[in-house]
């Protein structure tokens, strides 16, 4: 009577050979496993036989035989780079605002870097948590963390904005028209008011 | 009228399989909702359908997946009502100050 390691065997060769290859690269073997527990084991741990990953948070690592046993969490790779992504948007329109004006090229920067962080940051932390569900997790959970400072920087930026340009009157303390306009704080009435437009 | 002997098939064991597992329906619309925002209301409904997602996805122990989502709904939810927060005190600020 065949055992359950020889019938997967006989009806999944490519993925029974990919196992072997994958437990030789890992294990640094040089022949191939026979078609017993071990094999059969590896398999069931990366669902090989359509079993959902039961094992995954162990085992989650490349099926490249060039990086053996590198664990990758693909969630967790991409949401900290995206993070990255959106924490240098972030700096990219905190920094035009501390240029006064109202050049064409500075609003173009704050309103990318605004959109930009916004959206990453939103990815980031999309990615971040699907990738908390993986193993490892410190990029996960970095990834996690650089979306919510990107998208809560927004707002801070605003009110901290907000208060450095408002004076007391309550209508900035612009020079020119079009700087008051350029502030994301101000409205065109209060603009039109403050300067008689 | 004769019939063969009946001879069975031999018995192949089969290996061990879980029920296939579906992905949490409110887990998704969390995780959508949290995206979307929308002034806060989307923000809102997301940390709700999250909470229901998650205690659902436990209560099916393996039956159903999401939890990931269901995370990404209910973090997206609570920075987006935070946003909402930040932006109602700037606005009272505003007004406090004109």
């Amino acid at each position: 009577m065949a055992s359950p390691s020889q019938v997967f065997v006989t009806d999944m060769p490519a993925k029974a050979a990919h196992a072997a290859a994958h437990l030789m690269a890992q294990h640094g073997w040089d022949t191939p496993p026979a078609a017993g527990s071990e094999l059969l084991a590896h398999r069931f741990a990366h669902g090989l036989d359509g079993r959902p990953d039961l094992a995954d948070a162990q085992l989650d690592h490349t099926h490249s035989p060039a990086t053996p046993g590198d664990a990758v969490n693909r969630f967790g790779k991409p949401a900290f780079l995206i993070g990255l992504g959106a924490i240098a948007a972030v700096l990219v329109y905190t920094v035009t605002l501390g240029f006064s004006g109202a050049a064409g090229w500075l609003v173009a920067a704050r309103g990318i870097g605004v959109a930009v962080s916004l959206l990453a940051g939103t990815l980031a932390i999309v990615f971040g948590s699907l990738g908390l569900t993986k193993s490892p997790k410190p990029l996960a959970i970095s990834g996690l963390v650089t979306g919510i400072v990107a998208v809560l920087a927004f707002p801070t930026a605003l009110i901290v904005w907000n208060v450095h340009h408002r004076s007391a009157d309550g209508y900035g303390s612009f020079s020119t028209y079009s700087e008051c306009m350029a502030d994301p704080a101000t409205t065109a009435d209060q603009c039109n008011s403050e300067f008689g437009q | 009228m004769s019939y063969p002997a009946y001879t069975p098939e031999p018995l192949i064991p089969v290996p061990y399989r879980t029920k296939a597992s579906s992905t949490n329906g409110l887990a998704i619309a969390s995780m959508v909702l949290g995206i979307v925002w929308l002034y806060g209301l989307g923000s809102l409904l997301a940390v709700v359908f999250a909470a229901v997602a998650k205690s659902q996805i436990k209560a099916s122990e393996g039956g159903q997946k999401g939890d990931g989502m269901a995370t990404a709904g209910l973090v997206l939810g609570i920075v987006g009502l935070v946003a909402v927060a930040f932006i109602f005190l700037m606005i009272i600020a505003v007004s406090v100050g004109s």
